[in-house]
């Protein structure tokens, strides 16, 4: 089962815009795809917002100092 | 390294915020066994008793303004994108602040006349030494937004309120102002609460509302012209109290500062409506109650400005739903809403921001227990509204029993920040979010 892949870049961006461009694009996203974000920070007050909707979330820093966060549906069991 | 939004590179250690929102919070803690210990000599009306004046002073400069200092210390950097002019001169002066402020309310508290003075004199350098510092800081601003002018002038209105409150001291001696003490009051008051207190609400507020429901897309353009109107009300109030000029001015200015809250809920609404979080957290519904306590504040000063009063109240007891209502209400129940998220923020970037992505580290809201939380909203509101309405209905009996309940929540706010404070409460995140 794979999905579309959707990107979206929110450096820049100055809070909350980024964290709202995210949680505006994943109510557009069906359940097999995945959001990759490219983040100035670590956005720290999302992750609870990922939790509580049922995403699952990883975050890896990269070599400009930058931040890429990748974003998927947790599979129902 | 990423630092979240509330954090800048540029922007001081915690410890210089914390400790004056630590600092406020004890006082507020403290404020409240007062309140439902001595209720009957606060809400009785008669309102000249060392306790109310200590109790004032404790709310006015060990609560309200300690915490504000520490979050203009925080958050300038973070809205203005500058470095605070001196991390040593902020450190230097919160200790004549907070031994001048303690002195102070002992003093007020004992009747010590000696005490009162020359604590008062310790707590105008601490203050000033913030407004210095702030000054400096201001002289790098390059983008000056609403929230930029806002603060600057709220900080300009702190060193206003403080310079009248040492003359007022001094002419208690000396007898050298004119105007009648009532318009002199109207004065600090007008000084204080509508330009230091609720300017800075503005400032700090249009930016970390939206940023904490996750709101964006809203109409900006009232902003300016609240802050304004704000400004404006605060100093003709200011200078008509001074200037003892009582009829025509302060219902003016009072109509101004009532405009200014109508626009200022109207843009809360408005942010609230284009917010992404579904559910209505903490800091939301502390900043709506308080929006509420605000415009009930500003419609009974502007009822009290034109010459009104309930038949059933004494002037003093009016006066005290007012100030009330604008205190304990408005101001503190936002700035609780607002701890809830900034202090945990402040110890999450103190503690645990290195270790982020190399080991499981907690979420921000995990260091205090929400349940404890909700308690704290549930009884503040309760016991702040029901003193409101005994003190409005002149039941000084009631409203200390009410103000029992507000104790009640204020005990369970300062557990909530002792639990994020001394760390009583690391959850372990599971590591499927961390790094391999």
């Amino acid at each position: 089962m794979s999905g579309k892949q959707i990107e979206i870049d929110n450096r820049g961006l100055t809070p909350p815009e980024p964290m709202v461009r995210v949680l505006d694009t994943l109510e557009q996203m069906g359940s097999g795809d995945v959001l990759l974000v490219r983040n100035d920070r670590r956005p720290l007050f999302l992750y609870p917002e990922l939790e509580d909707m049922g995403y699952v979330h990883e975050t890896e820093p990269l070599p400009d100092g930058s931040f890429l966060i990748r974003i998927w549906k947790k599979a129902k069991d | 390294m990423g630092l979240p939004a509330l954090a800048t590179k540029k922007a001081p250690p915690v410890t210089l915020p914390l400790r004056f929102m630590v600092t406020g919070i004890a006082s507020y803690l403290l404020l409240h066994f007062v309140l439902a210990a001595r209720g009957r000599d606060v809400f009785g009306g008669d309102y000249l008793n060392m306790t109310t004046i200590g109790a004032v002073h404790l709310a006015t400069l060990g609560w309200v303004s300690m915490v504000m200092i520490g979050a203009i210390y925080q958050l300038v950097p973070v809205l203005l994108q500058i470095e605070i002019h001196s991390e040593k001169l902020g450190r230097a002066g919160y200790w004549p602040a907070l031994a001048g402020v303690a002195g102070m309310v002992a003093g007020f508290w004992t009747a010590d006349p000696g005490l009162v003075a020359g604590a008062g004199f310790l707590a105008v350098i601490g203050f000033y030494t913030f407004v210095l510092n702030i000054l400096l800081t201001f002289r790098r601003v390059r983008g000056w937004t609403v929230q930029a002018w806002a603060i600057l002038g709220a900080v300009l209105f702190f060193f206003l309120t403080v310079s009248w409150g040492l003359l007022l001291a001094l002419n208690l001696k000396y007898g050298f102002l004119g105007g009648g003490f009532r318009a002199q009051m109207a004065a600090h008051a007008a000084l204080g609460l509508a330009g230091w207190f609720s300017l800075t609400i503005y400032g700090v507020g249009y930016r970390l509302i939206p940023m904490f429901a996750l709101s964006h897309g809203f109409s900006e353009r009232r902003q300016g012209v609240a802050a304004l109107l704000l400004a404006l009300g605060a100093a003709t109030g200011a200078l008509g109290g001074a200037a003892g000029l009582g009829r025509g001015v302060l219902p003016f200015a009072g109509g101004l500062v009532v405009i200014a809250f109508a626009l200022f809920a109207l843009d809360v609404r408005d942010i609230i409506a284009h917010r992404r979080r579904r559910r209505l957290e903490l800091v939301t519904n502390f900043s709506l109650a308080a929006l509420g306590f605000g415009i009930l504040a500003s419609l009974l000063l502007w009822l009290a400005l034109l010459g009104f009063r309930p038949s059933w109240l004494s002037p003093g007891a009016w006066l005290t739903g007012i100030v009330h209502a604008a205190l304990m209400g408005w101001v503190s129940l936002m700035i609780v809403g607002q701890i809830f998220k900034v202090v945990p923020f402040l110890i999450w970037l103190h503690r645990y921001s290195e270790r982020a992505g190399r080991e499981a580290v907690p979420l921000v809201r995990d260091l205090y227990s929400a349940q404890v939380g909700r308690w704290a909203f549930l009884l503040l509101l309760a016991g702040t509204a029901g003193t409101e309405l005994a003190v409005l209905a002149g039941r000084a009996g009631l409203a200390t029993v009410a103000a029992a309940v507000a104790l009640a929540g204020a005990l369970f706010f300062a557990y909530a920040m002792l639990q994020v404070l001394l760390g009583l409460r690391f959850v372990p995140r599971r590591t499927e979010d961390a790094e391999g």
